[in-house]
């Protein structure tokens, strides 16, 4: 979509995984240091507050894709009615074209195309990526999962708000290195 | 692009040893758990932007490719929180085995 210039929508789009991932944190902190006896479950009904926050959040951004994807709809068809208008006033020269160029093209789900026209090339390096993806995604959404009920061990005597200060702290260094990586 | 790759590579691999020689060799404190998870999420945050202007200049990212590549993300990502859970709740085991000293 947005070719070359692909790397800083992207990147924002990381920003704001790491910032909601810290505004997150702050938002729930006070509803989980309220439960201070949730033992019999009903304490509990506190973290349903910024649950339903979040929750509302998402609808919002759900009810706005929805709205571009109409308006986006919309310049489609009026374009190809442009479009229409204009070739029934022009002499279609494609049929009399004799350019080969569109008769041989690799199929878009070939290894082929990804290899810039060289199967073995394409398929190897596709599948290294891919195995180097399952392993970086992995260890990074592992961590980012587990780190809280690390910080939760016995031994080290935190308590819940402390564990949540280090998940800010960690989502907050992540979010600072995309920002600094602009 | 090469170089800032290289860095974090490197980074994640000293990273590592770090991690693993706090919880095996020295011991983790409150300071140092705080410490080293701020700098993975530093290590953490470029890798994937990184990664994929590489996968990019190698090859020709079309969408089947960044879908499987997105896919293969989730999929470790599954794969490995279900395997960390496991170790978590059997017996225990996850302090016994991979974070105790």
């Amino acid at each position: 979509m947005w070719g070359g210039n692909a790397a800083a929508p992207l990147n924002s789009v990381h920003l704001g995984y790491g910032l909601g991932a810290v505004f997150v944190n702050l938002l729930v902190r006070p509803f989980i240091s309220k439960n201070v006896s949730p033992v019999d479950g009903t304490n509990n009904q506190t973290i349903i507050i910024p649950y339903s926050i979040t929750a509302i959040l998402c609808f919002l951004i759900a009810v706005g894709h929805i709205f571009f994807y109409i308006a986006e709809l919309r310049n489609r068809r009026q374009n190809l009615q442009t479009q229409q208008t204009i070739e029934r006033n022009e002499i279609d020269y494609a049929a009399v074209s004799t350019n080969p160029d569109n008769e041989k093209e690799d199929s878009p789900y070939s290894p082929r195309t990804c290899g810039r026209g060289f199967f073995r090339y394409g398929l190897t390096l596709s599948t290294i990526f891919i195995i180097y993806a399952f392993c970086i995604g992995g260890s990074s959404q592992t961590f980012s999962k587990f780190f809280f009920s690390y910080l939760k061990f016995e031994k080290f005597n935190l308590s819940t708000e402390t564990a949540s200060w280090g998940m800010t702290l960690y989502w907050l260094s992540y979010s600072v290195c995309i920002l600094l990586s602009f | 692009m090469n170089i800032c790759l290289n860095i974090i590579w490197f980074g994640a691999s000293c990273l590592a040893t770090i991690w693993l020689s706090y919880v095996w060799i020295i011991g983790l404190t409150r300071t140092s758990l705080f410490i080293l998870g701020a700098i993975s999420g530093l290590i953490f945050a470029p890798m994937f932007p990184l990664s994929f202007g590489f996968f990019n200049q190698r090859l020709n990212v079309i969408p089947m490719l960044l879908g499987l590549l997105l896919s293969g993300t989730a999929i470790g990502a599954m794969t490995l929180n279900k395997i960390a859970g496991k170790f978590y709740t059997y017996n225990n085991t996850l302090n016994l085995i991979l974070f105790s000293k």
